[in-house]
């Protein structure tokens, strides 16, 4: 049980006695702890449970006037229905920060962000966010980004990235890319530009794949937000299957307590038509008689299978302290969608607890009409609560 | 040496006397007055440290942080207590900017979030980046004369110039010793009192009279107050260029 702990402070340890002979200053420590409990019902696997213990421990370190070294580590005990006690841990984030006359370096393993898109964000390309779970903390990527400055306003970016891809299986090698970006901050809008390229997802294939991302922010009484991403992949023919983007708007009412978001989402990439059904990306009539293991896309996994998305939250702040979060993520195509409640309460500085419902539905559950992607039994479960207290530190 | 004869002597103490009384029976301007406010407490630079002690439905959150600001266009505030640790701003040609330790990416605030809340506190993010001359911005009338905690002072009413002024109307009382600004309070157009601003403590900072020390009231926020303290003030120092940039927010 006490392993994972060791091997944190262990590694902690090590990071900052690394650190001491270049002058450093004392190391800052700071995190989150969480206890949580939730439930799912419904669907394939009938009602289970869980609890669990997590920590995202962060370290920052000076090296020297000019270098910082971060670390940070996610550690989890986690118990539930038919599961044993785990205990493990994760390195979450491992890099350094090299602060130069002109140029500043990062490098190791990190999140590489881009974009503005506020629930969709494509051009994020490295780990674009979920909006499932807006507030889960992005995975890193291990790379390396040169930025350069060439006025307050205006930065450049040299970067190279290992980028993981969990759906698809590279047979045992990485596949690196390396790329540049452009970023521009004006008083009536914020701009980026990036362009990458990767190795071949074929070995041995000369065919690279090229990543052309743009993002575009500006207020308009209300915030708006353009991100999008063109994946062109030299082994094929050019076509809106590689097309990613979202437009979004924001704004607040009633002196800010209530906060409102809209997005679309087109997904080019998406290997259902508006006519096909979920049936069609597996090839069987009986998926939905499968555990979600045992399920295997004909075309592939993905994150998303069809091609239109819209996405709407709201938040109303009752006080300082309590919040309530109202959002909907839905396949128009098939008429799926995810209802989620979120409330939050802060009872003193640095503790929140929360209670998170997530309902899918689709046609299928009102009675008739088709299975859907965001669906009960696409999704795995019909209903899920989530209690959390969260410290942070 | 050639003094003064009996009559012309006679004269020139007339005319002192004139000059004295006519002097301490006249008020200076209104406009004058809220000069003299703007030339303490209107900088061109500033670097402090800062605590908002947020006191609100009987809690209590205390926020520390250090903050530089030029002008009326530029400022970085970085939070230093735990909960907050790392979270910064930056505003720029008019525009905020939040770096978040969580997200780990800058975000740009969408104009229509200015107005908030910053922090919990009872100041909005445009409050705490509000640096520009209320002499220029304000029309002032002396209202009248009256005592507050102690200290004699003009009761100022201001009328803004320009109807995009966040607060149409003021009230002031400025201290009529050293042209503290002892307390403000900030009007809707309709006339409904939005904030108010007491001072608790002033320090003499380079020649003049800086408040260091404030307690704010947003009078939308029943119950609520926020005492906002600042220290190792330095006004007028030349602040690097590179304090105010994207890359200062993104380190």
């Amino acid at each position: 049980m006490m392993r994972p702990l060791y091997t944190i402070f262990i590694a902690m340890a090590a990071l900052l006695s690394a650190a001491l002979p270049l002058r450093a200053g004392a190391p800052v420590f700071s995190g989150i702890v969480e206890s949580n409990a939730g439930e799912a019902s419904g669907a394939a696997d009938g009602f289970t449970w869980r609890a669990e213990q997590f920590a995202n421990l962060r370290m920052k370190a000076d090296a020297g006037d000019r270098a910082k070294i971060y670390a940070a580590f996610n550690a989890s005990a986690v118990s539930g229905k038919e599961k044993e006690l785990a205990a493990r841990t994760e390195l979450e984030r491992l890099y350094i920060s090299i602060n130069g006359e002109s140029v500043d370096v990062d490098a190791g393993y990190m999140r590489m962000a881009f974009g503005y898109g506020q629930a969709f964000r494509p051009s994020d390309f490295l780990n674009p966010p979920n909006p499932l779970y807006p507030e889960a903390r992005q995975k890193g990527a291990l790379g390396a980004i040169a930025a350069l400055y060439p006025d307050e306003q205006t930065k450049l970016q040299l970067f190279g990235a290992d980028r993981t891809d969990p759906y698809v299986q590279y047979r045992g090698y990485s596949r690196p890319l390396a790329g540049a970006s452009g970023e521009l901050h004006r008083s009536e809008f914020s701009a980026q530009a990036l362009y990458a390229v990767q190795t071949p997802v074929e070995r041995g294939s000369s065919d690279a794949v090229n990543y052309l991302g743009a993002s575009l922010k500006f207020d308009a009484v209300a915030g708006f937000a353009l991100d999008s991403l063109y994946t062109y992949d030299s082994a094929k023919s050019p076509s809106t299957e590689g097309l990613q983007f979202a437009f979004g708007a924001d704004y607040s009412l009633l002196k800010g307590d209530l906060y409102l978001l809209g997005q679309y989402f087109y997904n080019g990439d998406g290997s259902l038509d508006g006519d096909e059904e979920i049936s069609d990306l597996y090839g069987s009539e009986r998926w939905n008689r499968l555990k979600l293991e045992q399920r295997v896309p004909l075309e592939g996994f993905s994150d998303y299978y069809r091609k239109h998305y819209l996405y709407f939250s709201a938040l109303y702040a009752f006080d300082d302290f309590t919040r309530v979060t109202g959002s909907i993520l839905c396949a128009p195509e098939d008429g799926s969608f995810v209802p989620a409640l979120l409330t939050e309460y802060e009872p003193f500085q640095g503790l929140t607890v929360s209670l998170t419902g997530r309902f899918p539905l689709d046609q299928y559950a009102f009675g008739g009409g088709e299975r859907g992607e965001l669906g009960a039994d696409h999704c795995g479960y019909s209903s899920s609560l989530l209690g959390s207290v969260k410290l942070k530190f | 040496m050639k003094f003064l004869n009996t009559k012309q002597s006679v004269t020139f103490a007339a005319l002192l006397v004139s000059i004295s009384l006519f002097a301490q029976g006249t008020e200076p301007a209104a406009k004058s007055i809220l000069e003299r406010v703007d030339d303490n407490e209107i900088y061109k630079s500033i670097t402090y440290d800062g605590e908002m002690t947020i006191e609100y439905q009987g809690k209590r959150f205390v926020k520390k942080f250090t903050a530089a600001g030029r002008e009326n266009k530029d400022s970085f505030v970085e939070f230093t207590n735990s909960e907050d640790r790392g979270t910064k701003y930056l505003k720029k040609e008019g525009r905020l900017y939040v770096y978040s330790p969580d997200t780990e990416q800058v975000m740009l605030i969408s104009g229509h979030m200015l107005k908030e809340s910053m922090m919990g506190s009872d100041m909005s993010y445009e409050d705490t980046i509000e640096n520009d001359k209320l002499s220029v911005r304000y029309i002032p009338v002396i209202a009248k004369s009256e005592a507050l905690n102690g200290r004699e002072a003009w009761v100022l009413d201001l009328s803004a110039v320009k109807k995009t002024e966040s607060y149409p109307k003021q009230r002031l009382w400025v201290a009529k010793d050293n042209y503290d600004v002892l307390r403000n309070e900030q009007f809707a157009l309709s006339g409904a009192k939005l904030k108010e601003y007491t001072l608790i403590r002033s320090e003499k900072i380079g020649g003049r009279s800086f408040p260091v020390e404030t307690e704010v009231k947003d009078m939308l926020r029943k119950g609520s107050r926020t005492v906002f303290v600042m220290s190792n003030v330095v006004l007028d120092a030349p602040v690097a260029d590179s304090v105010f940039s994207m890359r200062n927010l993104e380190k």
